[in-house]
């Protein structure tokens, strides 16, 4: 998958500008604050309809502008057909999803068309980080790979905030026991669901992952991720023993949850546990270890992907090379040349001294972007 | 804003209460009334207050209606021993619209909702049980939306009337019309596969 052009319209900082991108490094340099994770932003928003930032959509709107627009061409070489992607906002939440000239009503309709792969500092202490992130993590990658997750994944937050109303108020009313039963029933048959997938999901991810840490690690760390959830007892259970399990499991919880008034088993309280040569890596783990296995779960993201779509994702790299070390950088960029895979890769000047990493670059000021070409070319080293 | 005569202004200010009207289409319509003839801005006063003035629940399957019981319960070439169960009027009509159902419907007017403090008593479900009571009903089809709340307002419809001793049944689910089957989810595709008929 190859994101040829891009052309932004009041999102950020940017006013206005068109970019033509390389089809394997891209690399943008520019000192903070000049609008470089902003264009990687933008293209995520171009691939998912949402910022990677957990803020509004008015908020990317350019200041004192009323409307965002922002337009990406790509071609998919494994079906040989170009897409054009535009996404418009305008202030106070009209969106409109345009693919190829049509537009789209649903958000899912956008999932899948362009895939992204991220990597910021942020995913360096997904271990390390609560729960929340874990689950973020995989459901934004079983979206793009999955079509009807998204939508499965909205049913059942939307039922757990019912239920949890209903939860609040059932002292008041006798019948409400009656129709607590009602949403425990979607509970169960939307969050099986969910649980389903994610397990399906790390039967691959896991071998995966496994193999890049041995290769970054030298044959010296055994990755291992498992699904930590009250309903799955051994990682081969079916989908009719997790139903079976929630019932029992709302049934115990039924009067705590009343006290609390929340939900207190689903999908929704899970969670991913690692382990390096099976000690648990949040606990025991150095850090060089975990971002080890950071890395290794990004690159066999991307391998996921390309088994699953026959091509690869659009890797965005926001300010992470210079967090990791020499070891780690090359074994990542090795990966991205071998593999022909177009990168947006953002970072400070100095990286580019010595070992280019591109022979292209474009430099990021106030919101303008320069394409110049780096003098004395030479491609990373490889090993 | 101000820029129009009172009288104007607050047609324009009125029209735009409605719902999907924002003002510039509220201005639009305003002018089309103004330029229309008096007899034609008459009418359409006259036809807002006889219809709210008129418009009343049918005592029997509570739509709207401006006789008591409505023409679709008052029709004796209606099947009266099965009853489709809808959210709100406008489904009544889209059913109608179809032609299929020779039944009589019951209107819930609205779903079940804890976030917005909507239960069951705030629907039409007592009138329903009431009617079941009264009349000799075979088969009750339930055919709220299929968001979270119309599921769990089927559900629960369904565990109210199944003992009863009548046959519950469900609208089926999945591939529209003229839809592919390559590019439906999988939610779509298992419904639609458990909702499969005979041939």
């Amino acid at each position: 998958m190859i994101l040829k052009t891009v052309e932004i319209t009041n999102f950020r900082n940017y006013a206005q500008e068109k970019v033509e991108l390389n089809d394997n490094i891209n690399f943008f340099i520019g000192e903070n604050g000049q609008g470089k994770t902003n264009f990687l932003e933008m293209v995520y928003y171009l691939a998912l309809g949402r910022s990677f930032k957990n803020i509004k959509d008015d908020e990317i709107i350019n200041w004192h502008k009323d409307f965002f627009k922002i337009k990406g061409t790509l071609y998919k070489e494994n079906i040989n057909r170009d897409f054009e992607i535009e996404i418009t906002y305008e202030r106070k939440g009209k969106k409109t999803i345009k693919i190829n000239g049509v537009i789209y009503r649903k958000l899912s309709d956008l999932l899948g068309v362009l895939q992204v792969s991220t990597f910021t500092p942020e995913d360096l202490t997904i271990i390390k980080d609560g729960p929340q992130k874990r689950r973020k993590y995989m459901d934004l990658e079983i979206s793009q790979l999955k079509k009807g997750y998204y939508n499965n994944l909205l049913d059942y937050y939307r039922v757990i905030k019912q239920r949890n109303n209903l939860l609040k108020e059932i002292n008041f009313n006798q019948e409400n026991h009656a129709l607590l039963e009602v949403w425990d029933n979607q509970l169960i048959n939307l969050g099986s669901r969910i649980i389903k997938e994610r397990m399906e999901f790390l039967k691959i991810l896991v071998p995966l992952s496994r193999k890049f840490q041995w290769e970054i690690s030298k044959g010296q760390e055994k990755l291992d991720i498992t699904y930590n959830s009250v309903l799955v007892k051994n990682p081969y259970e079916g989908q009719k023993e997790i139903i079976n399990n929630f019932k029992k499991e709302l049934k115990e919880k039924k009067q705590e949850e009343i006290k609390k008034g929340i939900t207190l088993v689903g999908p929704h309280r899970d969670d991913l546990i690692f382990y390096i040569n099976g000690k648990e890596l949040k606990k025991y783990g150095s850090q060089g270890q975990q971002r080890s296995a950071v890395l290794s779960l990004k690159v066999a993201e991307l391998k996921l992907f390309y088994n699953d779509t026959g091509d690869y994702p659009i890797l965005l790299l926001d300010d992470v090379m210079s967090e990791l070390d020499d070891t780690r950088r090359n074994f990542l960029t090795n990966i991205i040349r071998k593999n022909n895979i177009q990168s947006l890769i953002t970072g400070a000047n100095e990286e580019l001294k010595g070992n280019s990493l591109a022979k292209e670059v474009f430099k990021v000021r106030e919101g303008k972007i320069e394409k110049n070409k780096v003098n004395g070319f030479n491609p990373i080293r490889m090993e | 804003m101000l820029n129009y005569a009172n009288s104007v202004q607050k047609l324009i200010e009125e029209l735009a209460k409605l719902p999907g009207i924002g003002p510039k289409t509220a201005q639009r319509l305003a002018f089309y009334i103004l330029k229309g003839t008096k007899e034609d801005a008459y009418k359409l006063a006259q036809a807002i207050i006889k219809a709210k003035e008129k418009i009343t629940y049918c005592s029997v399957c509570c739509n709207l209606t401006d006789v008591n019981t409505c023409h679709i319960c008052n029709n004796s070439n209606r099947d009266r021993s099965i009853i489709c169960v809808v959210e709100d009027s406008r489904d009544v009509a889209a059913l109608e619209r179809t032609k299929d159902f020779k039944g009589l419907y019951h209107v819930l007017h609205g779903y079940i909702s804890p976030m917005e403090g909507i239960g069951p008593e705030q629907l039409k479900i007592k009138e329903l049980l009431e009617r079941l009571q009264k009349e000799e009903v075979k088969e009750i089809v339930i055919a709220t939306n299929s968001s979270v709340e119309g599921e769990a307002t089927a559900l629960y419809l369904a565990k109210l009337i199944k003992p009863l001793g009548i046959k519950v049944t469900r609208i089926a689910q999945g591939i529209p019309a003229g839809g592919d089957i390559e590019y439906a989810d999988e939610v779509t595709l298992s419904r639609a596969f458990l909702g499969r008929i005979e041939m």
